[in-house]
């Protein structure tokens, strides 16, 4: 339902971080996307997340380009995004960042992440580093959006936290019919997922 | 969350930037609303001068006018009165009584019966008077002399003081031989009822040879009835007449050569017997200064204007400039450009419609005691500037300086007020410099993609 399609990415010109890859993620699917530290996962995050245009090749949302679909329109409707470092509005309470674009009660996926009520109300600058990024998450969580794009979602979590999590993200795509794509180091989201994809060289390749 | 909600978290939350924002735009709000007030009060006195100054004609006899053929009586003044520009009129008959009954502030015939005698100056309306137009006197207690009246009386306040009397007081002068020089003549009194006290402002020296007639405190003015009562009875003249002239006073002191120039033109005077004295002098002497007086504020608006201006949208676009990150997470997070613009200016417009209500509340204030020193300098420049003003004519009246710094005290003080223009004015331009401002300095980041903001702010 989401395809990168002959895309290359490139930064300094000549030299692609992500070079013509094509790959399809399909809904009800969850994929962790593995490589060395600069390989270029953000970067492809942040293609199908339009949050960036592939400098050749297209993305496709259910086989529309989406550069067609617009951009504004497809990460509002199409694409969650759980960022590497949170991203959070800082003059928000945690609340208030979850149900920024949704019309939702923040709480009971706040409350899903492991947080308190207490903290659910709390400015986000007060919270730790770990707490922060479950409000990241469950921001995606409350978002309606096909398709949740993680980037390292539980980097800064310990080992009991980052496994219920990903549990969590796994339980979503599969319940929901949502495509999610968690972008990870750790040998556990590789174990919980049902694809795994290395990037490396700028290339894609499938494990079996 | 809705646009307003969002931006009133942002206004709400981030209290200190909130906080020195809504400060700095309420100093320059106030700079200009004060400005623009100073401004007001420039155009205000400059146009109070510009009646004040001057705005009158003199219409007098010519030398050679014998006074037996050629007057000037009402039906002529009523006449010029009718042109285009002239505000009012009043004749001026000035005639001597005697009042032996009362006090006089005396001078060089104290004892003798000739200081017994003040002036009376007859006028259909006192208040069109030299000395009142230049509020070098200014009644004080009860009213003006009007055409109306008969048999009364505007006495000054030493004068009233000296004999006791108080407004609706009579006193007796008396037309007897110390004024016809003739033994047979019967004597005529006449009884006047005090309407109005003056005090003197601005009077003149005198030394101890000064009579009691040309004393500013022994001054009498009185209804023209009582002066063509007095004439008549004193020569015989039956067709009243203005002995003094006329005063017909405009609406405009810069008009004043034009209607002179048409006053001059007029079919049935005879311009070998009269004389049109133009006392626009002192307007003359002022208009430079004047002029200056309102380039000058305008000046200081547009300085306040633009500076406030520039520095506004400086400011601003720091703002905006500090917040790429935020603009970056609600992009990727799907909110349109559009949305975050018009938070963004939400959230001003909240920040200065708090700083524009501090802002008015403190101008009105702040502008009067700024121009409250602002007059007393210009009081100071006027009295140095009024000595070398003189009222050119050689009549009776040479005495009767009207002066400058007189006219400036006709300038209220308390004339500082905040006009809904000026308001609309300041509202419209913090507008237009806020959207401007905050749109130049978003368009750029907008253009960005929302991953080259995040990786830049990272
Ligand atoms: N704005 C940029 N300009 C130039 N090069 C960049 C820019 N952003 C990233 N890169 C380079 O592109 C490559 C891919 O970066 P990317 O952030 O996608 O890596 P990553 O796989 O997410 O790494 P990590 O696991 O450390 O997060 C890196 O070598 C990085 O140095
Ligand atoms: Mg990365």
């Amino acid at each position: 339902m989401i395809e990168v399609r002959n895309v290359s990415y490139e930064y300094i010109k000549n030299s692609p971080v992500l070079d013509d890859i094509s790959m399809t993620f399909e809904r009800g699917k969850t994929y962790a996307i593995f490589g060395p530290s600069g390989c270029g996962k953000t970067t492809l995050l942040s293609l199908l997340g339009a949050l960036d245009a592939p400098t050749s090749g297209a993305v496709l949302f259910d086989g529309k380009d989406i550069a067609q679909i617009g951009d504004e329109n497809h990460r509002k409707d199409n694409v969650a995004f759980i960022f590497q470092n949170y991203n959070l509005i800082e003059y928000m309470t945690a609340a208030e960042n979850v149900s920024l674009t949704e019309k939702i009660d923040p709480l009971p996926y706040l409350l899903q992440v492991g947080l308190t009520e207490d903290e659910a109300k709390r400015p986000v600058l007060k919270l730790s580093g770990g707490q922060q990024q479950r409000v990241a998450i469950a921001r995606a969580l409350a978002s309606d959006a096909p398709v949740i794009l993680a980037d390292e979602p539980t980097g800064n979590l310990d080992e009991d936290t980052a496994a219920e999590i990903t549990k969590l993200l796994c339980d979503v795509a599969h319940e929901n019919n949502k495509c999610v794509i968690i972008v990870s180091h750790s040998a556990a989201v590789a174990e919980a997922v049902d694809q795994v994809v290395r990037l490396s060289h700028g290339k894609l390749q499938e494990e079996v | 969350m809705s646009i307003f909600k969002r931006a009133w978290t942002y206004v709400s939350r981030t209290r200190k930037k909130t906080a020195s924002l809504c400060a700095m735009m309420c100093v320059m709000l106030l700079l200009s609303l004060v400005g623009i007030m100073l401004h007001g009060v420039c155009m205000d006195a400059s146009q109070n001068l510009k009646e004040v100054l001057g705005g009158y004609v003199r219409l007098t006899y010519s030398a050679s006018n014998d006074r037996e053929e050629s007057v000037l009586d009402e039906a002529l003044a009523a006449q010029i009165a009718a042109l285009d520009g002239v505000a009012d009129y009043s004749g001026i008959s000035t005639y001597y009584l005697s009042a032996p009954d009362v006090q006089l502030v005396a001078g060089s015939f104290a004892g003798q019966p000739q200081g017994q005698v003040p002036r009376f100056v007859g006028c259909d309306k006192s208040a069109l008077h030299e000395n009142f137009i230049y509020n070098s006197f200014e009644v004080i207690e009860g009213r003006h002399i009007t055409s109306a009246d008969e048999h009364c009386a505007v006495v000054s306040d030493v004068f009233a003081n000296l004999n006791g009397f108080t407004v609706g007081d009579r006193f007796e002068a008396c037309l007897d031989s110390v004024i016809t020089q003739d033994e047979a003549m019967p004597e005529e009194v006449y009884s006047l009822e005090i309407v109005g006290i003056y005090t003197i402002h601005e009077g003149w020296e005198i030394t101890p040879m000064t009579p009691e007639r040309d004393i500013a405190e022994n001054f009498i003015f009185t209804d023209m009835q009582t002066a063509d009562a007095v004439l008549l009875a004193e020569h015989g003249v039956e067709k009243p007449f203005y002995r003094q002239g006329v005063i017909f006073t405009l609406n405009d002191a810069e008009r004043l050569p034009e209607i002179a120039r048409s006053m001059q033109n007029m079919d049935g005077i005879d311009w070998e017997n009269f004389e049109l004295v133009v006392n626009d002098k002192a307007y003359r002497d002022s208009a430079a200064s004047l002029q200056m007086l309102e380039k000058l504020s305008l000046l200081l608006v547009i300085i306040t204007f633009s500076l406030s201006g520039i520095l506004l949208a400086l400011v601003l676009t720091l703002w905006i400039r500090e917040r790429r990150h935020e603009i970056g997470i609600l992009m990727s997070l799907g909110i349109s450009k559009v949305s975050i613009w018009k938070q963004f200016l939400l959230e001003t417009a909240i920040i200065a419609l708090v700083a524009m209500v501090v802002a008015m509340t403190l101008s009105v204030p702040c502008s009067r005691m700024l121009s409250e020193k602002a007059f007393d300098v210009a009081e100071t420049m006027a009295q140095s500037q009024a000595e070398e003003v003189h009222d050119p004519m050689a009549d009776v009246m040479e005495k009767l300086n009207p002066t400058a710094d007189a006219a400036v005290d006709v300038v209220q003080k308390d004339d500082v007020h905040l006009t809904f223009a000026a308001c609309i004015t300041i509202v419209l331009c913090t507008a237009g410099i806020i959207t401007i401002s905050v749109t130049l300095s978003a368009v750029p980041m907008f253009r960005m993609k929302p991953k080259e903001i995040l990786s830049d702010v990272n």
